[in-house]
């Protein structure tokens, strides 16, 4: 065998591959194929690309027909983050999706009208732009992602589930207002786009815990058994990848210990054992993941807790995530035409590379900074609508100046932290 | 497992009855018998409380005498019979610029987990030799003759209001506007399934198969499902009371 041929033989995965995911119209009907080719001959014209970037306007006639956008996305999470990227040399992963505009239906359990679960067809047009807009520290996205990964590759091989045992469940807990059931329908998006070749579309069903328990005694047992009973008939059609969304894990599987002893009727106590023999039933099928959220972690039941494979903690935002969230948020500002004229706000790299020197170009972007280090030990919920509150308590004007808008925003963190000490002494 | 579960989505529990039409069936006749079809369902599987054109004089009558001031039970009416008129005016504009292979009508909250299917098969009404047409009244005649006499609906549970959803299948490049393409779209396995077959009674009609699968035909789903009617009163009796 020739050296070169050795070459190809080898494994392609060894460099990082770069995801462009493509947004076909919803009225479109041409096949994926034909849209991949035009869409990289685009990608061949542009060359190189620094880091994210969305497409929207084209040259070429069939994309501007058939295709929303074009992005190259998550570059940060992998490897190739800091460096520019040859779109003609790098391997490039095309996913071409059309967005449902359906909107959430409601599953009922059979006998009553009571909806027990919101039900979206993915990828959803109200989950679109939300992976991006969650910014957090860590790896987390990276983490979830990766996860994702190994469980699809672990089924495909077939490992064997009595040596090596992984059970589908992801945990994400922390305070309130940091993301976690945002991250989760964000995640069941992304997967359905980036399987989007394996399965033919995705589910998202958000189980609302509380219509699970009955007036009746003993009878709530039987409704999880109803609830997932339908999720099996979902998970029987092998094209679609069903993601299970249990918000606010910890009113269904409440710790058995601390209600044995109370004056809880032992019907909770059945609804956790339902559901934790539910979850060993359904972890066998490929193509389920179940994601479930927390904020008190103290009072899940340790046996669920033992099944979730990732438990994450999701913290409030460092004042590098904070900077990013402001960062967007003035960005949307400025595009809505609220503050006028537009003015050049430097993104964190760029701060980094000045090294957080303050000149006539920075001066503003420092200013931003500075704010983001007064916020920290918000929660992103609460940060993204400071810049709201910030208009309504000291603009009030159609369009403000940027330096303007800057100062309010000051106040209103300052204002965000007196309220909570009142809030907190009384 | 996967095999034995791809022979189960085959045989799934079909029931089926074959509609005889003798001669042609033009396109506008195609429509009105899936029209038709709509209409003897959504009243037959209780999503209106009354027979459709009845329903639409009693609206009208009760619209009278509210006035200005509709209840909420009538703007709910209101709202699902202009969602069926405007499906209907939207399937014969596609009637007449496409060849329509399937429908199907479903009962349930989404596209891919509906209680009840019904696929109306056109294929056959494509593929004829017959030289006479048929004509509406006669057609439409014996739509109903075959619906109700060893129609589907026999042997079925009661169903709840819930959403109805149409979709089409046709080929690629019909540049429908309205429907919206699904590309991915696949009959879904979950529930009851009852397949309507049309034919035009002639010898062709044996040699052509019920369905031919080519990758070019795509299904099509109406933008907006019909809410289900749940009605507590009587829409005239109502109001006669006050």
């Amino acid at each position: 065998m020739e050296v070169g041929d050795l070459e190809n033989a080898l494994p392609d995965y060894v460099e990082p591959s770069v995801h462009v995911e493509i947004c076909q119209n919803p009225c479109s009907t041409l096949t994926a194929a034909i849209i991949k080719e035009h869409v990289m001959q685009l990608l061949h014209q542009h060359r190189t690309a620094y880091g994210d970037f969305i497409l929207t306007e084209f040259d070429d006639p069939i994309l501007i027909k058939h295709v929303k956008s074009v992005a190259i996305c998550d570059t940060d999470l992998s490897k190739l983050g800091k460096q520019a990227i040859d779109l003609c040399h790098t391997q490039l992963d095309l996913h071409v999706f059309q967005l449902q505009e359906d909107g959430a239906a409601s599953e009922e359990l059979d006998d009553d009208n009571l909806s027990a679960a919101s039900h979206w067809i993915l990828p959803a047009v109200e989950f679109h732009g939300m992976w991006e807009n969650l910014i957090f520290d860590s790896s987390v996205k990276e983490d979830l992602l990766h996860y994702a990964a190994t469980t699809l590759l672990f089924s495909d091989q077939n490992v064997d589930c009595n040596v090596i045992s992984w059970n589908r469940v992801i945990l994400l807990h922390g305070p309130p207002g940091t993301g976690k059931t945002s991250l989760c329908k964000a995640l069941a998006q992304k997967l359905c786009i980036r399987l989007s070749n394996r399965y033919s579309y995705g589910q998202l069903i958000e189980i609302n815990s509380h219509s699970l328990f009955s007036k009746w005694f003993s009878e709530s047992g039987k409704l999880v058994m109803k609830m997932f009973q339908k999720i099996q008939e979902f998970i029987d059609n092998q094209d679609a990848l069903i993601c299970v969304l249990i918000d606010e894990v910890e009113s269904l599987t409440a710790a058995r210990k601390s209600s044995m002893s109370g004056a809880e009727p032992s019907d909770a106590i059945r609804v956790v054992n339902a559901l934790l023999t539910q979850i060993d039933q359904i972890k066998k099928h490929p193509n389920v993941i179940i994601l479930t959220t927390s904020n008190v972690t103290g009072a899940i039941d340790l046996a669920f807790v033992d099944r979730a494979d990732i438990k994450q903690y999701i913290g409030h935002p460092s004042p590098a995530a904070v900077f990013k969230i402001y960062h967007s948020c003035l960005c949307e500002l400025m595009r809505k035409r609220i503050i006028q004229p537009l003015q050049q706000l430097l993104d964190l790299r760029a701060l980094e590379v000045m090294e957080f020197k303050e000149n006539d170009a920075t001066k503003l972007s420092m200013r931003l900074w500075e704010i983001a280090n007064q916020s920290h030990g918000l929660s992103g919920r609460t940060l993204r609508k400071l810049p709201f509150l910030a208009h309504a308590l000291y603009i009030q004007t159609r369009t403000v100046s940027l330096k303007d808008y800057l100062a309010a925003l000051s106040e209103v963190v300052k204002r965000q932290f007196e309220e909570r000490g009142h809030l907190e002494s009384s | 497992m996967e095999a034995s579960l791809r022979s189960c989505t085959q045989c799934i529990p079909t029931e089926t009855c074959e509609v005889g039409l003798n001669g042609h069936v033009p396109p506008h006749l195609q429509c009105r018998l899936v029209t038709e079809t709509v209409k003897f369902l959504m009243y037959q599987r209780e999503q209106i409380p009354m027979p459709y054109e009845h329903l639409k004089q009693q609206i009208a009558l009760q619209e009278q005498k509210e006035r200005k001031r509709l209840s909420l039970e009538t703007k709910k009416c209101l709202q699902t019979l202009s969602n069926i008129d405007e499906l209907f005016k939207n399937l014969e504009r596609v009637f007449e610029i496409a060849q329509v292979t399937r429908i199907l009508i479903l009962f349930g909250s989404t596209a891919v987990s509906p209680k009840e299917i019904y696929i109306l098969n056109l294929n056959r009404l494509h593929h004829h030799d017959a030289v006479s047409r048929v004509n509406t009244k006669a057609g439409v005649q014996s739509l109903m003759r075959t619906l109700i006499t060893n129609g589907p609906l026999s042997e079925v549970d009661t169903l709840v209001p819930t959403s109805t959803i149409v979709l089409l299948e046709a080929h690629r490049d019909s540049a429908l506007s309205w429907f919206r393409p699904k590309v991915t779209y696949k009959l879904p396995i979950r529930g009851k399934r009852f397949e309507i077959h049309f034919s035009t009674c002639s010898e062709f009609n044996s040699k052509e198969g019920g369905h031919n699968e080519d990758s070019n035909l795509i299904w099509y789903q109406s933008p907006c499902s019909i809410k289900g009617l749940q009605m507590k009163t009587k829409p005239v009796a109502s109001t006669s009371c006050f």
